[in-house]
Formats: C-alpha cells, sequence, structure tokens
C-alpha cells in the first residue's frame, strides 16, 4: 500500500465528451448525459484503479485528466 | 535529411490487409516526411504513432485551411480544379453550418457538446435492442437467401444505414449513401456527384422540418430540434455529417472485419466460446483496418510549430496518416499480425484530439452485435471466392472496402 496520495484531478472546460475515460475506468469516471462531459465518481480511486485510471490519461483526446501526485 | 525533403503524393496503393508498403519506408527515415498535396501545397506528412497522436492533440493546428474549408489529400482523378470550385459553387453550402469537422475550438465546443452527451456509451447503449432487432431481421432475410450472398450490399450497408437513421430517429432513405457510394465507383459524372450531395442535402431539409411538425418525434435529431439557439440550417448540417460518417465507415469495416474473422477462424470462434475477447477483437479489427484509410483531415498550422525537430511555419499543412501510424511497431509490435491479445486501444483509427470520432460507442456496439449473431446463426459462414480476387474501392475513395463479398453456408 502506497502512502502517496495520489491526486486526480479533471477539466470539465478541455473535456470533448470522447468517453474514453468510461472505457478506460468506467467506475472512476462517467458522462453527463446532457453534453457528454465528464464526471469523477471517485475522486480517490483505490490503488486497484491506477492503471486503469492512467490509461484513461493516456486516451483522453483533451488531455483533460491529471492523474499525479 | 535529404530524403525528407523530398515530397511526395499521398500513398493510397494498399491491398486488403495493409496499408500501402510506402508507409513502413517513410517511416523508417523518420516520422515526418514531405508531402505533395493535390493543389500543389507542400506539406507534411506523417507516418508514426506518437507523433501523429500528438499532432491530432495539438490544437496549435486548425483542421481546416485559412478559407475555413476542409484540405483535400486525395483528389479523384474526376476532379480538377475547375470542377472542385464549381462543386463548391453549386452546392450552397459555402459556410458549412453545423458541420463539426470543419471548426475548430471555441466555436467546435458548443457544438460538439450537443452531440457527444447523446453518442456516449451509454446513451448508444440505449438504442443496443433496436440494434439487436435490426440485426436479427437482417439475419432471418439472410438465413432465407440465395448463396452466394454479398455480404456488403445486402447486409452490411442496410444494416449501417438503419442503425444510424434509429439513432437519429430519420426515414432510411437512398439520399444517404448515394453520393458516397459514387467515390466508391470507378467512374463517376461529376454532375451526378452534385445532384446527389444536393439531394441529400434537400432530403434531410425536409426531414428537418417534418420533425418539426412532429410532436411526438424522438431520436437525436429531434433532441437537436429542441435546443432552441440552433437554427435549422445548423441542425440540417450535424445531421447530415452524422448520417453520412455514422454509415460509411461502419458499412466498409463491416465486411473487412468479417473477412479477418472467417479467415481467423480461431477469433471467429471466441465471439460465443470466450465472449468476454470480444471487446478486444473488435478493438484490434477497428486498429487492423483503419477504414479511413486516407487518415484524419489535414491540419494546418496556425503558429510557427517545432514538432519532432522539424519546423513547421504558420499555414503549412500536416496529413497523419491514421493507417501507417496504426502499423508502426513502435507502438504496435508486429503490428501487421491481427492479433486480439494485443492491446489495441489508444489506436487512431477515430482519430485523437477535439475531434475524435464521435459514433466510435456506436460503431463499437454494432460490429459486436452484427459478428456475434452472425456466429450464433452462421458458425459455418465461408467466404464464397478466393479472396485475392475480392475488388476493393478505388484508391481515391477516402473508405478502405470490398465492392462486394460473397458469402455462403451450409443451411
Amino acid at each position: 500500500v502506497s502512502d502517496v496520495p495520489m491526486r486526480l484531478e479533471v477539466d470539465a472546460e478541455a473535456c470533448v465528451g470522447a468517453g474514453q475515460c468510461v472505457l478506460a475506468a468506467g467506475d472512476v469516471f462517467d458522462q453527463r448525459d446532457e453534453d457528454g462531459v465528464v464526471v469523477v465518481l471517485e475522486p480517490r480511486p483505490a490503488e486497484g484503479q491506477w492503471d486503469a485510471v492512467r490509461t484513461a490519461a493516456r486516451l483522453c483526446p483533451a488531455r483533460a485528466i491529471r492523474f499525479s501526485t | 535529411m535529404t530524403e525528407r525533403l523530398e515530397a511526395r503524393r499521398l500513398p493510397t496503393r494498399r491491398t486488403l490487409f495493409h496499408p500501402p508498403e510506402e508507409f513502413a519506408r517513410l517511416r523508417e527515415s523518420g516520422p515526418l516526411s514531405r508531402l505533395a498535396f493535390p493543389d500543389g501545397e507542400i506539406g507534411w506528412l506523417c507516418t508514426g504513432y506518437e507523433l501523429g497522436r500528438r499532432i491530432l492533440g495539438d490544437q496549435r493546428f486548425s483542421i481546416t485551411g485559412p478559407d475555413g474549408n476542409a484540405v483535400l489529400v486525395v483528389r479523384p482523378p474526376f476532379l480538377d480544379d475547375e470542377t472542385t470550385d464549381a462543386i463548391e459553387d453549386d452546392i450552397e453550402r459555402d459556410d458549412h453550418p453545423g458541420d463539426i469537422l470543419s471548426m475548430d475550438p471555441p466555436i467546435h465546443t458548443g457544438y460538439r457538446r450537443r452531440l457527444s452527451g447523446r453518442m456516449s456509451a451509454r446513451s448508444v447503449g440505449r438504442i443496443a435492442d433496436a440494434i439487436e432487432g435490426i440485426v436479427a431481421s437482417r439475419i432471418d432475410r439472410m438465413g432465407s437467401a440465395p448463396q452466394p450472398y454479398d455480404f456488403a450490399h445486402s447486409f452490411a450497408l442496410p444494416v449501417s444505414l438503419d442503425v444510424i437513421c434509429a439513432l437519429l430517429g430519420v426515414t432510411e432513405r437512398d439520399e444517404w449513401h448515394t453520393a458516397l457510394a459514387l467515390f466508391e465507383r470507378d467512374d463517376v459524372r461529376v454532375q451526378d456527384l452534385v445532384d446527389a450531395v444536393q439531394d441529400r442535402h434537400d432530403a434531410m431539409r425536409e426531414e428537418v422540418r417534418n420533425k418539426r411538425h412532429d410532436p411526438g418525434s424522438s431520436g437525436l435529431l429531434a433532441d437537436l430540434l429542441g435546443e432552441h439557439d440552433l437554427n435549422e440550417d445548423e441542425v440540417v448540417g450535424m445531421a447530415e455529417l452524422l448520417v453520412t460518417a455514422g454509415h460509411h465507415t461502419t458499412s466498409n469495416l463491416l465486411p473487412l472485419g468479417l473477412i479477418a474473422l472467417l479467415t481467423n477462424r480461431r477469433w471467429w470462434d471466441a465471439l460465443v466460446e470466450h465472449p468476454e475477447r470480444a471487446d478486444d477483437i473488435i478493438e484490434e479489427l477497428i486498429r487492423y483496418f483503419s477504414v479511413l484509410h486516407h487518415g484524419a483531415l489535414p491540419r494546418t498550422a496556425l503558429e510557427d510549430i517545432e514538432i519532432d525537430g522539424v519546423a513547421i511555419r504558420a499555414g503549412e499543412r500536416v496529413h497523419v496518416a491514421v493507417a501507417a501510424a496504426n502499423r508502426d511497431p513502435e507502438a504496435f509490435p508486429d503490428p501487421d499480425t491481427l492479433d486480439p491479445d494485443r492491446s489495441a486501444w489508444g489506436h487512431l483509427a477515430f482519430g485523437y484530439g477535439i475531434h475524435q470520432c464521435l459514433g466510435q460507442h456506436l460503431a463499437r456496439l454494432e460490429l459486436k452485435i452484427v459478428y456475434t449473431r452472425l456466429r450464433e446463426r452462421f458458425p459455418d459462414l465461408r467466404i464464397a471466392m478466393p479472396l485475392d480476387e475480392l475488388v476493393l474501392h478505388p484508391e481515391y475513395s477516402d473508405a478502405h472496402g470490398v465492392k462486394e463479398l460473397p458469402l455462403e453456408w451450409d443451411r
């Protein structure tokens, strides 16, 4: 178990609603029905979700996801 | 460096399973090379994956040329300068209202957001039952059809059209595909093309007006009409883009993917024996065929940009050859092998950046339903023609695809 706090931040202004984050980590991210903009369900994802969140950040076409210490 | 400075046209001579061989040779001398556009401009061609992603994700590049029109990277032989101008004058849509593929931010952002929520994985999941119904009735008809059965025309095209029409809530009409189908022919009369585009536009305007006066109407188009700050021209433009982009790609990928599955029976069988693998199989098919084989729309630098040690000047064009990027061995080891065990996620077949395909979730769902139901109903499905006799669309057609795909099976 890591003690390093990981911070998940999303830039809703930059989001283009392509839904890659939901594909990669559906437990952590959702999209609003009205405009597709990202919603964070789990601001402090469990360590078991970190890889999926990193994938989401890498796939995001608007680079709207930051996941770092 | 001298090789990089030698400008050439975009390679387009592909085979059924592989993009043009020149891409790999170009990539070996660096991910950027010079590219001659059909109008005589010299720009850049990107054949590498990482760099392609960076370019498509970089908003210092515009999706249009300085005149606001999309840049052509391949020009069909029947379009010379004069006819291109004539077509642009003839089709009365100089400012492309609602065409989000000719907009940059911030204008693009507001338009895209009217669509992205309605095309998310969850939203398209709501029409999964409708897609199942469309596919089931087509499979029934296929089961009683004479063999060999042309999957391309009798299945892939009508199913793709029916599905996008179900999402939009518009009538299924020939006008939606006539213009695009012309580009898949070897002989095209320019006037037919002009007429077909105008007919499509008129038909969509009629749909929009009918919807407006039908309070019981539902679907994406009805939702857009409920957004009162969109004018009719914009709704027509958005709907035309969705209906064309929404079927042209899938209708061509469905036969290609089926060829790959029927010649790699292990993955064909896995669709029902290991359904949990279906998503990875579909994703690899999407990467492998990169159906819009010319690539993403060319971008134009809005300012001087240094990328990968190359200075791109403001106004210069860069074209990302997506089919090449998706075969970059740095990103996809042994890229020319169809391998659903690899992680194909992150491929560029849907593009990347703010214009990434809005229909991608619909495409994945549609492909999965079609292939799975076909495998269940026709486990011994076979291609009724040697693969090397399958005829591809002409090089200038932006969609990779086969003209027909004859199938046979035991009843």
